[in-house]
């Protein structure tokens, strides 16, 4: 089964993604920051990266944009998972090289069928 | 009252009301969480089906996230108020900036995450007439929560 990294500095919502995704089958690795995801993908890869947006050291955005610049990730399916939803910010998203954006709060089921979807 | 009194008072009942809205928009998710959980409770107890257990454990999911919500929605009220501290200290000095307190809200509505948020938030603050970022702002449409869009 695939493998997840959860990003959020929201220990409650690491939990809870993990909980959605782990009730599926998928492995789930989790960070609370930009810069501790960065880390762990210079380090080991997965299949799917689900982030936050509003993170301190790092924001998701700008984990986005470097995950892209990692040859084993170039092509990794980048979803973000956050309250933000202006325009904006989703086509800042779109061209740091974001996958797609979820609004959160999240139905279960419907973040797994995206999930299923980017993973091919 | 002078204008930056009438702007603070505006703005403060905005910050109040803002903080209501936090409160009541979580009050319907935590008694949901309630509700699952109880649910789950009695199944447990009934030898409830592994799939009417997982959509418990789903409504639990969606419900449970009103806290991360929450808190980013006070903690935007927070920086609303420190941005207001810092107008008022501004204004007191005499230096009256109307772009400052219009940029001051606008900071504020794009943060905010519901349409219920950002339709309170203009009914007790307008935009300023001819300013064009408090009307891009106010145009501005939004995705609903729990909206899913891949590029």
């Amino acid at each position: 089964m695939a493998r997840i990294l959860a990003v959020d500095d929201s220990a409650s919502m690491r939990q809870i993604v993990s909980l959605a995704l782990k009730g599926a089958g998928y492995e789930v690795v989790m960070a609370s920051d930009g810069d501790e995801a960065l880390a762990f993908a210079r380090r080991e890869a997965v299949d799917l990266v689900i982030t936050d947006v509003n993170m301190p050291n790092m924001d998701g955005i700008s984990l986005v944009r470097e995950l892209r610049r990692l040859a084993n990730y170039r092509l990794t399916p980048l979803l973000m998972l956050t309250t933000e939803s202006s325009p904006e910010k989703k086509q800042e998203g779109k061209l740091a090289g974001a996958t797609g954006w979820v609004v959160k709060p999240f139905n279960p089921e419907r973040l797994l069928a995206t999930v299923a979807k980017v993973l091919g | 009252m002078s204008t930056t009194e009438q702007q603070v008072a505006s703005l403060l009942a905005a910050a109040v009301s803002q903080l209501e809205l936090a409160l009541r928009e979580s009050q319907g998710p935590a008694d949901q969480l309630g509700a699952a959980i109880a649910s789950i409770s009695a199944g447990v107890d009934a030898n409830m089906s592994k799939l009417e257990l997982k959509r418990e454990v789903s409504q639990c999911i969606e419900a449970l996230q009103f806290y991360d919500r929450m808190t980013q929605h006070l903690s935007h009220i927070q920086n609303f108020i420190s941005g207001m501290t810092a107008a008022i200290d501004s204004a007191m000095r005499g230096e009256e900036d109307q772009m400052a307190w219009d940029q001051l809200r606008v900071r504020l509505r794009q943060r905010l995450i519901s349409d219920p948020q950002r339709e309170l938030l203009d009914l007790l603050v307008a935009p300023t007439q001819g300013h064009p970022a408090a009307s891009r702002a106010a145009q501005e449409r939004h995705a609903d929560p729990g909206s899913i869009e891949l590029f």
